[in-house]
């Protein structure tokens, strides 16, 4: 397999241009020829080659941040750059400013945001049916899971689960499938969290968590 | 063994000729001989759906169009013509009795009214339509002990008692009857309704059951999630069931013989019809087969090379993919395999087999017993409507409720064979395919495509009346033949080339 390496931008200045990719986008020079000057920030690399200011192209770049507004204002401090769009919204999670740089280059300055930050308790990945208050209560529930575990053990309860509810030839998954499978792919020193946290919300699992073995 | 192949080739080539002879019959057709012909396309159709699916697609074969006209254009015998038929202690139970709502493949089906107030479906058999069969038979050139039956040595008794048994078993309501009542004493699964048995009124054309209402499937393909999985698990949990339970399942899966329904309580029922074509399997070979699921669905050792010999696989055919057996077990048994409900839509086995088999996928469905075949056709059928439901359902743990503790307990228990598993063909094969052409006056008559290892063994391939002429004609030695393949390899090349009589061999490694 042979696999992209560069992108190429054409551009009125190459010179201008590296310097900015370099100063402002963390890039560093990696070579310059007569022709070409390529610059790298380690995971992608940019040729920029001359073109006359007519046939100038546009470079999209992507700058992910923690911070949209700080990166944002920083970037807007630079003498060339200017607001094009600010805070647009791209999906449940995701926040985006789209800036415009000097020589033909674009900056989308981009936050991910976590379902904590944001306040939300994202769905279950099902195939079958869940019981209302099952779904709440593994909702809820997974908030204790750290963010970055949280996906996988998402996934997994909702797996498991719906393999206990298709042993009782079931298509509807229950309260009691649900927490059997909370009990099952958490590991072990959580479950005195996971208990009281259900204990909080009604629920007595001591019975499911009990089935499994330490 | 190739034998096998052989005679199936042979029946594909003569059901394509009867399905042309069938139309060729241009004369003023009698109603009764007309629906004869229809019935008997309808049998052939079906039987040879699954040649179809057992062998290769031969030459002349590709006649589908011949036999579907003549099984969609079944008009129903008005009621008068039939009547005669119910028998007086029906006539006298009916409150009322409609012109035929269906046609069937041997009869059509009404919709009647007890006194009593029930619904009854009246399935009657056409009148006169086993003799009309057995003549048209007769017309067809399909009995008589001539052409290619002559030509290649067939058992043409063998042909007309299988031919008979299945004639027999589609047309005599009464096994159809007693079927049913075993299925619905015996499947107990979530959502199945198999229609009642009226007995009292049974005979060997008239079959009565209860009416049943419902819609087809297609319409629930656009019912709500919770239905569609319902009728998912219906059929799945169903198929295994009769598979591994009751030892005989529904043969002849396809749409027209379900209805789907709403319960009170807005559960989908799913309605099975139509027990004229079942598949029996028996208990060794079917616990072997659970043996196998078990064994792979729980991560234990097991000898599946043991497990499909038990299944009724042929050891020497199979030995040539001893070495893929396990890959190949966990292609087979992915959705059982899966941790998580399995989304059947995504499933490329076909790719899947082809990728890792190549041309030796040959030998798994050469060693197939056909049954089994019949059984995949099952198994396919319920894939389909599993992916045109759009579900995923959770495969081990239904098939787990639907079989039992008890009767997975007998599959572990379960003694395998034990199996020589010596393979005799050692030789490095290059050649992707063993092509077989019999030419009869210049036309094409035969045309087969054999995994190459068959090269070795053509003496069982070829029948041993034109071998003898081959040897006489063309000094044909195929002994040395054999031997030389096995020394040099079994490389692309011509093996030989000939005539007898008005046919013209030519068969070859490409
Ligand atoms: N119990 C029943 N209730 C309602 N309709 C029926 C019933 N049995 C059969 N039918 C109708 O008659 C058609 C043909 O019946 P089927 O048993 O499949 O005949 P065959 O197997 O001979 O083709 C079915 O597709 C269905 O429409």
């Amino acid at each position: 397999m042979d696999f992209v390496t560069t992108i190429i931008h054409p551009v009125a200045n190459p010179i201008g241009a590296a310097a900015f990719l370099c100063n402002t986008l963390g890039f560093q020079k990696k070579s310059s020829s007569t022709d070409a000057l390529v610059v790298d920030n380690g995971s992608v690399a940019v040729r920029l080659v001359f073109r006359p200011a007519q046939e100038q192209g546009v470079l999209h770049v992507e700058l992910q941040t923690q911070n949209l507004g700080a990166a944002t204002a920083t970037l807007l401090a630079l003498p060339a750059v200017t607001l094009l769009q600010e805070r647009v919204a791209i999906g449940d999670t995701r926040l985006e400013s789209r800036l415009q740089g000097p020589y033909g280059i674009i900056i989308t300055v981009a936050q991910e945001f976590t379902e904590d930050e944001l306040d939300i308790l994202p769905p279950l990945p099902t195939s079958l049916m869940w019981d209302g208050q099952a779904e709440s209560c593994i909702r809820q529930i997974l908030r204790l899971i750290p963010i970055d575990f949280r996906d996988g053990a998402r996934l997994r309860i909702t797996e498991r689960a719906e393999m206990l509810a298709g042993e009782n030839a079931a298509i509807t998954v229950t309260l009691d499938n649900a927490l059997q499978a909370l009990a099952d792919i958490t590991p072990h020193f959580q479950h005195p969290l996971l208990l009281s946290a259900l204990q909080q919300q009604g629920i007595d699992a001591s019975d499911q968590f009990q089935r499994v073995q330490p | 063994m190739i034998q096998r192949y052989w005679s199936r080739a042979i029946k594909l080539v003569q059901w394509g000729r009867i399905g042309l002879s069938l139309r060729r019959l241009k004369t003023a057709k009698p109603a009764e001989r007309e629906q004869a012909q229809q019935a008997l396309a309808a049998l052939l159709a079906d039987s040879r759906g699954l040649a179809m699916k057992i062998g290769q697609i031969m030459a002349g074969s590709h006649d589908d169009n011949a036999f579907q006209a003549l099984v969609t254009s079944i008009e129903p015998l008005p009621l008068s013509k039939v009547k005669t038929c119910l028998g007086k202690p029906l006539e006298r139970a009916l409150q009322a009795i409609d012109e035929a709502s269906a046609a069937a493949s041997l009869g059509q089906v009404h919709h009647g009214l007890l006194h009593n107030g029930s619904e009854v479906a009246i399935k009657i058999r056409y009148p006169g339509i086993v003799t009309a069969i057995k003549a048209e038979l007769n017309i067809s050139g399909w009995l008589p002990a001539g052409g290619p039956i002559k030509r290649w040595q067939f058992d043409a008794n063998d042909y007309k008692t299988t031919l008979h048994r299945q004639l027999l078993r589609e047309t005599d309501y009464r096994i159809e009857r007693q079927t049913q009542q075993r299925f619905r004493q015996n499947l107990t699964v979530s959502g199945l309704h198999i229609p009642t048995i009226y007995p009292e009124w049974c005979n060997e054309g008239v079959l009565v059951q209860s009416w049943e209402k419902g819609c087809r499937f297609s319409e629930t393909c656009h019912w709500p999630k919770q239905q569609r999985l319902e009728i998912g698990r219906t059929l799945l949990m169903a198929l295994w069931q009769s598979l591994f339970v009751h030892g005989e399942v529904h043969g002849d899966p396809h749409p027209g013989n379900y209805l789907f329904r709403l319960d009170s309580q807005g559960h989908a029922e799913t309605v099975l019809l139509d027990y004229g074509c079942t598949v029996l399997i028996a208990r060794q070979r079917r616990l072997a087969f659970l043996k196998l699921i078990e064994a792979y669905c729980t991560g234990q050792n097991i000898d599946a090379f043991g497990c499909f010999v038990a299944m009724g696989f042929n050891a020497d055919k199979l030995a040539h993919l001893q070495e893929q057996l396990p890959e190949l077990c966990t292609l087979l048994l992915r959705p059982l395999l899966a941790s998580k409900p399995f989304p059947v839509a995504h499933w490329q086995l076909s790719a899947a087999l082809q990728s890792l088999l190549g041309e030796k996928r040959w030998w798994f469905r050469a060693a197939g017993p056909a049954d089994l075949m019949l059984l995949l056709r099952a198994f396919h059928g319920v894939n389909q409507q599993l992916a045109q439901l759009d579900v995923a359902l959770p495969w081990w743990p239904l098939l787990k409720n639907a079989v039992g503790a008890e009767v997975l307990e007998q599959a572990r228990q379960l003694d395998l064979p034990t199996t020589a598993t010596a393979n005799n063909v050692t030789a490095r094969t290059s050649a992707r395919r063993l092509c077989v052409r019999i030419w009869e006056d210049g036309l094409p008559a035969i045309s087969m495509d054999l995994p190459p290892e068959a090269a070795t063994d053509l003496a069982s391939l070829i029948p041993s009346t034109v071998l003898a002429q081959l040897n006489a004609e063309d000094g044909l030695d195929l002994p040395a033949l054999s031997q030389r393949l096995q020394r040099e390899g079994i490389s692309p090349q011509d093996l030989f080339n000939g005539h007898s009589g008005s046919k013209h061999y030519r068969v070859w490694l490409e």
